[in-house]
Order: C-alpha cells, then structure tokens, then sequence
C-alpha cells in the first residue's frame, strides 16, 4: 500500500482547505462609504501574472511548470434577485520539464483561454444574513501548448465547453474601524466600519464536450489539405463527457477598493484547475493568475436601482 | 497587516493547489524509463501488426539489461538498441549527448548514388545550362537530338519559393521528358512533397491514404485520410513523361512523394527501391526527460493488389524498373541509372 508522504499530505491539506477558502471573495469599501454600493453593471479590465503547471501524459510522464502574464476582462449585471457574468482571460508563458542538466531541459510555450458565462437567482437562506445565489453556468476552456522539443508532436492542445450548477454563498458583515484624533488634552474617536463580503462559489460540473491531442501525439495533418486533417481529428477526438470523467473547477479571491467616481481597482486571485481523462492518459493543468485591474461602473444612475 | 498576512498565506495555499493538481514528478531511474519507452512503443507503434514484431520477447531480452546503478549512457545503449528491434528509421532515441538511428535500411544496399559522377559529367556537361535555384540543382541534356530535363533535389528540409519552382519549371519548357533525381533524398518537410508533385499532373488524384494510430492495440486505427495530389495553379508545369531516380536513402517524405508520383499515368520509378519511412514518427518525453519518437501511422497506396487491398510499402516504395549504379559504367562517367531513365523517356520502354 502506498504510503502518504509528508509532502503530499501538506498538498492534499492544501487542496481540500483552500479550495473551499479559494472559492471566497472579499469586497473591502472603506467605512464612510458603507451604503455605497458597487454599480449594479460594470466592466472589469485586468492583467497580471500567472502561474503554470500542466501533465499531459499523452506525450509525457512530466510535470511542467512556468510563469507568464494574463489579460482579461469582464462583466456583471447584479439585479435584486438575480446576477449575470461574463468574464474571459486569456494567459500565456513558457514552462520547463523542471529537470536541468547541462544541456537544458525542455520548455513548452502556453497559451490559454478561459471564459465562463453565469447566471444565478437568489434563493432563500437557511440563516441570517446569509446570501445564496443558485444557476448555471456556461464554461469554456482552451489551452495550447508547443514545445519544440517533441518534434512532430510539439503541438499539445485541450478544449472543453462545459455546462454545470453554480452556487454562490455571501455573507455581508462590518467590521469595526475606529480613528482617534487628539488634539491636546482632547480625544475624539471616529466610529467608523468597513464593508466585507465573503463569499463561497462552487461551480459543479455537469456534463462537457472535450477535445484533445489524438491518441499518439500528432495530429494527421499530412495532406495538401491540412484544415481537412484538422477537422478530421478534432472529429475523431471529440467527446462528450459526463461529469465525474472530467473535473473543472475554478476559483476566485478578490478585494476591492472603491474609488470616489465610484469605480474600483482590484487585486484577485484566480485559480483553475482543469482534468480530463482519455483513453487512460490524462492531461491536468493548472493556473493560477494574481492580477490587478479596474472595475469600471456602467450604470449611470446607480442610486435609482436601490 | 493582518489582512495583507492573510492574503500572502492564501497565495501561497493556492500555489499548493496548483502543484498538487498536477501531480508529483515520475520516478527517474533506469528501470522507470525503460519499462515507459517499452510500453508507449507497444501500444502506439503503427508498425507493430505489420512487421510481425513480438514485443513482449523483446521485453524478455532487453529487461535484465536494465540495473539500478547504470551510467546513462550505457542505458541510452540499451534503448537505442531495444528501439533498432523496429526496423525503422523513424524510431530515434534522443538524448542531450546523442542520438540513435536505424541505418541499415540504407546500409544493406549499395548506395546507387554519386555526386560527382552526376556533377561531373551531367550537370556540367554545359556550364552555361546548369543552374542552382534554391535547393534544386537543374540543366537540359542534349541527347540524340532530344532534350530532357535534369533536376536533383537533396532534401524535403530544404524549402523553397514559387517563385524558385516556377525558374526550374520555365527551364523545363518544352523539353520531351523530365527526370527527377531524389536518390539520397533522406526526406524532410511533407508539404514540399505536396507542392512539388503538384508540378507534374493537370488532374488532381489520390496519392495515398493516411491513417493514424488510434488505440493501444495492433490493429487499432482511425479512419483512412485521403492524400490527394492537387495540380498546381501555377501555367509553369511540366505534364510529359517523368522518371523519379530512386534509392535506398529515398526515405520518409521521398516515399511519400513517390507514392504521389506513381498514382500519377505520365510517371515511373526507375532505380532501387526506396528506403520506405511511410509512417509519420510523433514524438515523446521520457521520465528523464529524454525524447524519443517512432512512427504512429501508416501510408497506404491507392494502387490496389488482385485483391484489391492497399499496398502497404513501409519497407520501401518499389521502382517500375530497377537498376543499380554499375561501377564499371561509372568508371568510364556513365550513371547507369540516369543512363536508364534516358533510355525509358527515348524509347518508353
């Protein structure tokens, strides 16, 4: 029986811990503007770095993992009761086999591109002040990756368009931000709060088309016609797949610092995590991107839709 | 502070995720690389069913080779040499100090091949014919009152423009027959075998069909994949009568572009046979971060046997005539060969 190392222990902790905490999002407002409210439509603009790691066991037993940058952008529509989103990043980088020697290891240029479409209703919770937001989403997930050092194979790819259940749960709450002036003998205290919202997403994934690298790792592009060898395999390697096959999960963590024109800048975490099984060799790749951006509001007259 | 600590700690957490989600590095000892090399090679090779190959015997001689405390090197000898069990010249161990081929698909041969003699006593027969476009050596011969035209390509690697094929085929104008030398052409790009063909037909045919691995076992393939030869859009071809010079160092993309160029009524193969490489090689990584690659396809004639099954010339592309090079012929300046190919365009037989 195989042992857990301490190592993998740390790694499975980490994963069944935080990816419950992963799945949070912060909203920080400062405190004289506690009834502010972020616009109910707004455009988020963002770029950062991202951080690789991919197995695609089709064409290798290794681990690769890199650096690159990410751009994306965005879009919410927040209604009483319900809530729409779009967002899409697209990231690129290179990683290595992580294996150096005097020659160099191998490295894989990457390019990605993700967007899920959500719309959620919201439902009534079981406690409090607890928010809960239930719907579907639409997600769409693209990764190419080159690495010239495997030949005719260099070109690695995986693609889905998934479809799953989103749950979103909120929990607004204050925390308390006092400011103390003194002037001389006097002391006055400035009650004063912030605004935090933690919340919990799960995107839980019902059903998806896949589309892979062909079985051997190369793709019959040997005709005059090579759109025609193209179609052909992504014919020939298309599934449509139900949910416990594949595994897709993406999380955010984000703050947000209100500005006084009412826009915001931001500072989020997003993590992806994408697995996918064929013909008993899989392919798992990961991203983690750590960005900065503005959320830009839409709506003109924010204060009419309270 | 706090909530700046409280954000670090979560990144570095969500690292962890992203580590844990792809999993931990492979075991990178000989045994783990040999017993992964072995295993891709028998549930992906095209050729196995093909050339008859017991992979498990295989196994059996090269297993009890593989020790714990072996130099790479003398692990790479072991490879290489379980990898020559294919018979392929597709099949190539490679590691950062060196690679492995199969050489005696050519080596088994004489080589039907001189340059020299071709340089010598064809080429600059007249200096002012001779020219060098590109990667194509070309000139007109003068024979008997009748002019063919000579062109050598060395390497399908070697690319080329429209504007460079349309300068040798502008030369070709006219000529009663051209002879195409691809001896020793030991392959390359497959598109410039497309491309190339293309100037010697004015009706698209099927070359071959194509056919990729798709499973693990022996028989398991994807669906045929007609190649087809598409004539060029360009007025500078030649449509007459062709011969294709052949050899055993014919390999990989010159078999392909003679499988195209036999579908074709106005061509033949004259020479030895080719050394074959129809199957596509893909590419791979092994647990120390070696690379390999074996052939994953298979290229199948549109010529048809009695029975009407594809002929599957792996092995080589067999000519409409053999010849080999005569030593004593070329002794006196006469590639018995090209000799040959003149004799065919003069008289058609």
């Amino acid at each position: 029986m195989r042992k857990i190392s301490f190592k993998s222990g740390i790694h499975l902790l980490l994963t069944i811990g935080l990816i419950g905490a992963s799945l949070s999002s912060f909203a920080i407002a400062p405190g004289s503007k506690t009834k502010k409210q972020l616009t109910n439509q707004s455009l988020q603009l963002y770029g950062g770095l991202t951080f690789l790691g991919f197995k695609d066991e089709l064409q290798s037993p290794r681990t690769y993992a890199g650096m690159g940058w990410s751009v994306g952008a965005g879009y919410d529509r927040i209604k009483t009761n319900r809530l729409w989103s779009v967002e899409t990043q697209l990231y690129m980088g290179s990683a290595n086999n992580q294996l150096q020697n005097n020659f160099g290891g191998n490295a894989a240029q990457v390019f990605g591109l993700q967007m899920n479409i959500a719309r959620l209703w919201r439902v009534k919770a079981p406690i409090g002040r607890l928010q809960w937001y239930a719907g579907y989403s639409t997600q769409g997930y693209t990764q190419i990756r080159v690495n010239q050092a495997l030949g005719n194979s260099s070109l690695g790819y995986d693609a889905m368009v998934g479809w799953g259940g989103v749950s979103r749960l909120e929990f607004p709450f204050r925390l308390k931000s006092d400011k103390t002036y003194r002037l001389w003998i006097f002391k006055y205290t400035r009650k004063s709060y912030r605004s935090l919202r933690l919340g919990w997403q799960l995107e839980l994934p019902v059903v998806a088309a896949h589309v892979r690298t062909p079985y051997v790792g190369v793709t019959n592009t040997v005709g005059n016609e090579p759109m025609a060898g193209l179609v052909q395999d992504l014919k020939d390697n298309s599934r449509l797949v139900l949910a416990g096959n594949y595994l897709y999960l993406r999380n955010q963590l984000y703050g947000h610092y209100l500005l006084k024109n009412g826009n915001a800048l931001s500072l989020q975490w997003q993590w992806t995590g994408y697995a996918y099984n064929y013909n008993d060799q899989a392919t798992r790749s990961a991203n983690g991107q750590l960005l900065v951006g503005l959320r830009i509001k839409l709506d003109p007259h924010p204060e009419q839709r309270r | 502070m706090k909530k700046l600590l409280l954000f670090s700690v979560l990144l570095a957490g969500l690292w962890g995720c992203t580590k844990s989600f792809t999993g931990d590095q492979p075991e990178q000892t000989p045994r783990a690389t040999f017993e992964y090399l072995w295993e891709e090679v028998r549930t992906k090779y095209s050729f196995m069913a093909y050339k008859e190959l017991n992979w498990d015997s295989v196994y059996a001689t090269y297993s009890p080779l593989i020790r714990p405390d072996m130099s790479e090197e003398a692990l790479f000898r072991v490879l290489a040499n379980m990898m020559n069990e294919l018979r392929d010249g597709h099949a190539n161990l490679i590691s950062p100090f060196t690679y492995s081929n199969y050489y005696p698909i050519f080596l088994d041969r004489p080589e039907n091949y001189d340059s020299r003699l071709l340089l010598e006593h064809y080429y600059l027969r007249d200096i002012n014919k001779y020219y060098i476009t590109g990667p194509f050596q070309h000139t007109v011969l003068d024979t008997l009152g009748k002019r063919f035209g000579l062109i050598s390509y060395r390497s399908f690697s070697n690319g080329f423009s429209g504007a460079e094929l349309n300068f040798v085929f502008e030369k070709m104008a006219g000529v009663d027959g051209v002879i195409f030398d691809l001896r020793s052409n030991g392959g390359g790009a497959i598109h410039n075998a497309h491309t190339l063909a293309g100037r010697f037909t004015a009706v698209e045919r099927i070359g071959y069909y194509s056919r990729l691995k798709n499973g693990p076992g022996p028989a398991d393939f994807g669906p045929e994949l007609a190649i087809r030869v598409v004539p060029s859009t360009s007025p500078r071809k030649f449509t007459g009568n062709v011969v294709v010079l052949t050899n055993r160092g014919s390999y990989s993309a010159s078999s392909m572009f003679c499988l195209h160029m036999r579908a074709l009524p106005n061509v033949r193969l004259i020479g030895d046979t080719t050394g074959g490489g129809l199957g596509l090689p893909n590419g791979g990584e092994l647990p120390n971060g070696w690379t390999y690659r074996f052939s994953v396809s298979q290229s199948l004639s549109s010529e048809t046997d009695a029975g009407g099954q594809r002929y599957n010339w792996e092995s080589g592309v067999p000519p409409h005539i053999q010849v080999d090079l005569d030593p004593a012929q070329a002794a006196l300046g006469y590639d018995s060969m090209l000799e040959r190919a003149i004799s065919y365009l003069e008289t058609g037989l």
